[in-house]
């Protein structure tokens, strides 16, 4: 039940995008990312979305699963759709009551729509294809030189670790204690706000007092394998550049750098 | 007859990556006051079925009737099911959270929107049939030893008065002394009460003793369902799904393979020590 909930939607398929080193993944999001927000005209739009597909295609996300992701921000879209949509001044197309659409408000909607489309799309990739522990470690790598200025980057990416580890099991727990709870006849579902809030109390007392339990367990266990924090410490897996990231490097820049000239000729004509 | 499942079966996570199919057309009938044991490999879908049976979880087909009711009804009231049908969950120790012992026990009689002097009432006799006196019920459950928590929650469930007690593994992680304590008071409870008991055990000893009907499951399967002593004479097959038998069964095996002849369907020891002391009395 509660289980169902996929960490970060990690999809666990055999792809070339799945192999990619995960700094390598952060930095092609981000240009994508760039990309959408330089796009202007349709070549660029039209551009982006034969670049998202792709990358679609070679990480073998089925596009049922990438579209799920969507269905949260459907509000989100209709709200800014609508707006751009009834709001821009221009060339009147449709006019009802007090309502009128004009040319220029139907194609700013339909690039906005496009924008937040592929936006959303575009970061899911990077979760579908890298497991939240590779995410970081390519932060841990990424944001190392802040350590010059004290910050405990190791640490920081050790609790963010832990965290997500400890994310489904302490979903199952969860789970586990509610069905129990629910066996002797609590109930959940049922009752206004305030009975609802009360109801939590047996499901967040035990889960707080195991969750405790196994932080002290854990503590002690990692203690006992000479763990001291980061000075000194090295990975049994360190991140390293392969070939496949440098050629997927050099994509995502050649991309950007059409979008920008695309940009460039739409604005000289 | 009390429990009744109608080919059931239960897919976990359908329609994702980590889809499962759990239960394969799973058939049976707990009848009243019965003493059922359920064992199993892990995985083979012990803890997903017992579920089914207060309806925590519902299967994807097939049916489960309560005293001939499809639980799963239009307007049944499963809340008022799961104060007959008991469940204790695998290390119940962590169900427990109220400021102290007598208040934690109340809460399943409570929730069964009983009277105040009753939830009482019912919670002195649960703590009682536990053995955790009085002295116990001003302490705060986090204090007790682990033997004492698990008496204390399964208290909990016992304050509803259920007419079936479905236990899931009750003495995982128990002393000797603690399982023995824990089995004998749930074997009163089936002999005084008439509860029915559905014991879901990893020890081949504990189920020849106290059940009276042993169900085998094997990858979301029934692969056996009957009297103890009958299922244990698949010594074979038993250990080919990863099960066992109980150590007495085999040493009656060795000893008949030297020429003793006793019966096959010994499974405790106090059967077996009476077949072997008539077999040298008659020789």
């Amino acid at each position: 039940m509660l289980k169902d909930i996929t960490l970060g939607q990690y999809y666990p398929v055999e792809s070339p995008v799945h192999r990619l080193d995960p700094r390598t993944k952060l930095v092609i999001t981000l240009i994508y990312i760039i990309s959408l927000f330089l796009a202007d005209g349709w070549p660029c739009y039209l551009l982006a979305v034969i670049f998202l597909g792709f990358c679609i295609r070679t990480a073998r996300i089925p596009l049922g699963y990438m579209l799920k992701g969507l269905r949260m921000v459907i509000f989100l879209l209709l709200f800014s759709v609508t707006f751009n949509l009834f709001l821009t001044d221009g060339e009147t197309l449709v006019q009802f009551w007090i309502f009128r659409i004009t040319r220029e408000g139907l194609i700013q909607a339909g690039y906005m729509a496009a924008r937040l489309i592929f936006l959303i799309m575009g970061s899911s990739l990077m979760t579908f294809t890298t497991t939240p522990n590779s995410l970081t470690d390519g932060l841990e790598r990424g944001l190392g030189f802040l350590r010059v200025i004290k910050v405990p980057v190791h640490e920081i990416a050790m609790m963010m670790s832990i965290a997500l580890r400890f994310i489904p099991i302490l979903t199952e727990e969860t789970d586990k204690i509610q069905k129990a709870q629910m066996a002797r006849g609590a109930d959940f579902e049922n009752g206004n706000i305030l009975q609802r809030a009360k109801a939590l109390i047996p499901l967040l007392v035990p889960l707080f007092v195991s969750a405790f339990r196994r932080a002290t367990d854990l503590a002690m266990a990692m203690e006992a394998r000479c763990y001291h924090g980061g000075k000194g410490r090295t990975k049994m897996f360190p991140l390293q550049y392969h070939r496949r990231d440098w050629i997927a490097f050099c994509v995502g820049f050649i991309y950007l750098g059409v979008v920008i000239g695309l940009k460039v000729l739409k604005g000289l004509m | 007859m009390s429990i009744e499942l109608k080919n059931i079966c239960y897919t976990y996570a359908p329609g994702t990556p980590m889809e499962q199919e759990v239960l394969k057309d799973i058939s049976f009938v707990v009848e009243d006051g019965q003493f059922a044991a359920i064992i199993g490999h892990t995985g083979s879908g012990k803890s997903t079925l017992i579920q089914h049976f207060n309806g925590l979880l519902k299967p994807m087909s097939g049916e489960v009737l309560f005293h001939g009711e499809n639980i799963f009804a239009e307007g049944y009231d499963r809340r008022a099911l799961r104060g007959k049908v008991g469940l204790v969950f695998q290390y119940p120790e962590h169900q427990l959270f109220e400021v102290d012992v007598f208040s934690d026990v109340c809460f399943g009689p409570k929730n069964q929107k009983l009277p105040e002097e009753e939830v009482k009432q019912r919670a002195r006799e649960a703590l009682e049939l536990v053995g955790l006196g009085e002295a116990y019920y001003t302490r705060s459950p986090f204090e007790l030893s682990g033997g004492q928590k698990r008496r204390a929650a399964i208290a909990g469930v016992l304050a509803m008065r259920p007419e079936v007690l479905i236990l899931d593994e009750p003495t995982a992680g128990l002393d000797p002394g603690g399982r023995d304590e824990i089995l004998e008071q749930v074997a009163r409870l089936h002999k005084e009460k008439g509860m029915a008991v559905v014991l879901v055990s990893h020890s081949m000893e504990d189920v020849a003793k106290y059940a009276e009907r042993l169900i085998v499951m094997e990858e979301g399967r029934v692969a056996f369902d009957g009297m103890p002593r009958e299922v244990f004479l698949h010594e074979k097959e038993l250990e080919a799904i990863g099960l066992d038998v109980p150590q007495v069964t085999k040493i009656a095996s060795a000893l008949r393979a030297r020429g003793f002849d006793i019966p096959e369907d010994l499974t405790t020891v106090e059967d077996a020590k009476a077949a072997i002391l008539h077999y040298l009395q008659a020789k």
